[in-house]
């Protein structure tokens, strides 16, 4: 019995060696990872001048029910924490048109039709003094009053007649932000704005906490254990199938067994270059190209970006 | 016809360990006599004459004498024996028999590759790959009984073989590498073309039926520069089979076996390519000088829990070729050790990269 115990260790010596190498790597891992994980990489919000401390969902169009409105606010309460960026959602249904002509009148760029919901953000932002770290300077810096602001204004107006919406970005979201994220950010608002509003307002948080922090959002995406499972199982009947019937013996002749030893002789041996061809394929890179989309300043002097979409 | 002492009549027989006649009865060694001779006269002459000569082995084995008698040279017993029985043992007196009509003329063997490992020898091989073999059950070790074991000489024919093969094919090489945003992929087209001329030498095919073609496959490779040439005392003791048919039936085999030879060759000749298309490809094999040879197995039959389980030791080489029974308690427990561990690397592995 001692033997075949002896012969079993013997047997899976290597492997069970290679298990050991990867538990103390993963026991070091891990413990590196822990001493990294003291730094706080969180802060609760340090802004205690919001006009509104804990509101952020303010559907003045009415297109969610009070229920939605209380567990999207909670839904958005705990995003803030791991974005560190307000997260603002207002619904409006009223013209824009002659909204504050006066603020518009100070913007750094021409307020089309289509922007007229970024005027609103923009000085929905400000006046309310929004912002995680602290209420925007309106300096023109981007370095303060990090957040997001989704305006969805339901009202049709301007020549197309049409529903705008924007997203305004402030401090480090208007930083962090490009245009094509902003752009599938709004995308995926608009997927199911028609059919769910408050679908599309979670939809909104999730793209929005994805993009920001996809590191954050790796960490919550862990694969299945059960994967592992079915890994051991596989590995199990593979090598029980394998070793189901004894081989009966190896092969031991090779193709140079009986060939004459260097009487293999090629007297012909050409290989003629005929042509070639290039192909170049272009290298994704995974690291987004930041530096925000849609910058301007604000009738108020703040710095904003953004972006808008209409349906 | 059969060796007996000279000293005390027992029957001599060639002895692996010793390389030579011994008497087992006496000990005495080389004190052979040929009794009961029915062999030509002319056998011993010109031996070397002989082997050089081109033969052709074109008898048809046993056809004259379909279930013939032999009258052993010791006690007058008269056996059955085989269709293609060139030695075997008397029945009534257990003295080994060597039928000379089947050693001589067409069936002469050019060659014989004399026994090397003996009985005893065989036996402690076998039981040390029982042991080796981790799915063996221990009470194989000890349960098993010996159902029957002898030595065989098998006959086999050695073909020599010319090989030219030509190939035409179309060649790819694959460089690639980056630079700035770009992964280029260079693919380059070569036309290939190839003649070669390969040699070979003695490729041995079992001309015996009985004798299993995987199991014979798998009892190669021989050494041949113990090859001796023919002699009957070598086959004193053990058992031997004629070919069972002309060299001509069983040439097929051999060309499978220099086919795959050349291919393998042609094949590492481009083997530097990434991707090879075939656009011709073509071996023509000639056949050469054909030699008849006697090679050594050690056959063993053993009996476990009602089944049998067959075991064949190369003669020389000690090759062992045979499958052993499996004990399913401990395959179990070794693929859920397999199972186990490939858990832990995947929960490790996963644990170190973050994502578990």
């Amino acid at each position: 019995m001692g033997q075949e115990v002896k012969k079993y260790f013997k047997h899976f010596m290597i492997p069970l060696i290679i298990i050991g190498v990867l538990a103390v790597i993963c026991v070091v891992v891990k413990y590196m990872d822990a001493s990294k994980s003291e730094e706080p990489y969180y802060y609760d919000s340090t802004n205690t001048e919001r006009v509104y401390p804990n509101q952020r969902v303010f559907d003045k169009a009415d297109m969610l029910t009070d229920a939605e409105e209380a567990s999207l606010e909670a839904y958005i309460a705990e995003k803030e924490k791991v974005t560190l960026t307000d997260i603002v959602i207002v619904t409006l249904n009223e013209p824009l048109e002659n909204y504050e002509v006066e603020y518009r009148s100070r913007y750094s760029i021409n307020v089309t039709p289509d922007k007229w919901v970024m005027v609103y953000a923009d000085k929905f932002w400000e006046d309310n003094k929004f912002g995680y770290d602290q209420p925007q300077v309106l300096d023109g810096s981007t370095y303060s009053g990090d957040g997001v602001i989704l305006v969805d204004n339901n009202y049709r107006e301007g020549p197309d007649n049409r529903i705008y919406t924007w997203l305004g970005t402030t401090g480090l979201a208007e930083t962090e932000l490009s245009s094509s994220e902003i752009d599938a950010i709004l995308d995926a608002f608009y997927d199911e704005v028609d059919y769910n509003y408050y679908q599309a307002c979670i939809d909104f948080v999730d793209k929005y906490v994805r993009t920001i922090c996809p590191e954050q959002y790796k960490s919550t995406n862990k694969m299945d254990l059960r994967y592992g499972l079915v890994i051991a199982a596989v590995a199990m009947i593979i090598y029980i199938a394998v070793n189901w019937k004894t081989k009966s013996g190896k092969v031991t002749v090779t193709a140079k067994t009986y060939l004459i030893s260097g009487s293999s002789l090629f007297p012909v041996s050409n290989d003629i270059f005929i042509r070639k061809s290039v192909s170049k394929t272009r290298i994704s890179s995974e690291s987004s190209v930041g530096g925000g989309g849609g910058h301007h300043t604000s009738g108020g002097g703040g710095s904003h970006g953004g972006g808008g979409h209409s349906r | 016809m059969n060796y007996q002492c000279k000293n005390c009549g027992g029957n001599v027989v060639f002895n692996p360990k010793m390389k030579s006649m011994v008497c087992p009865y006496c000990d005495s060694t080389n004190s052979e006599d040929i009794k009961g001779s029915d062999i030509p006269s002319w056998y011993d002459i010109d031996r070397d004459a002989l082997a050089k000569e081109n033969r052709v082995y074109s008898m048809e084995a046993g056809a004259e004498d379909e279930k013939a008698t032999y009258v052993c040279a010791s006690c007058g017993g008269e056996t059955e024996i085989g269709k293609f029985t060139s030695a075997s043992r008397c029945p009534y007196c257990n003295n080994y028999l060597i039928i000379g009509k089947r050693i001589s003329d067409g069936y002469r063997p050019s060659m014989i590759l004399p026994f090397k490992i003996d009985k005893d020898g065989a036996v402690e091989l076998l039981e040390k790959e029982f042991k080796k073999r981790i799915f063996t059950p221990s009470s194989f070790l000890t349960e098993k009984s010996l159902k029957d074991m002898n030595g065989r000489y098998v006959p086999f024919f050695l073909y020599d073989y010319k090989v030219f093969s030509s190939f035409r094919g179309v060649g790819t090489k694959v460089r690639s590498w980056v630079s700035g945003d770009y992964r280029y992929t260079e693919t380059s087209y070569f036309q290939l073309e190839r003649e070669m001329k390969a040699v070979y030498d003695n490729i041995p095919v079992d001309a015996s039926i009985e004798m299993d073609d995987s199991v014979m496959d798998l009892m190669e490779p021989f050494a041949y520069s113990d090859l001796m040439s023919f002699e009957p005392k070598y086959l004193s003791g053990f058992f031997g089979e004629v070919y069972n048919a002309p060299a001509t039936a069983f040439q097929p085999r051999a060309e499978e076996k220099v086919k795959e030879s050349a291919e393998q060759l042609l094949r590492e000749s481009y083997s530097g390519f990434t991707g090879v298309v075939t656009e011709h490809k073509e071996h023509k094999c000639a056949a050469g000088r054909v030699d008849y040879a006697l090679l050594p197995v050690w056959v063993y039959a053993y009996n476990y829990r009602d089944k049998i389980y067959n075991f064949y030791v190369n003669g020389q080489t000690g090759k062992i070729v045979g499958r052993t029974p499996v004990s399913k308690p401990k395959l179990f427990v070794y693929g859920a050790t397999v199972g186990a561990i490939a858990y832990a690397a995947f929960v490790l592995i996963g644990l170190i990269a973050g994502v578990l």
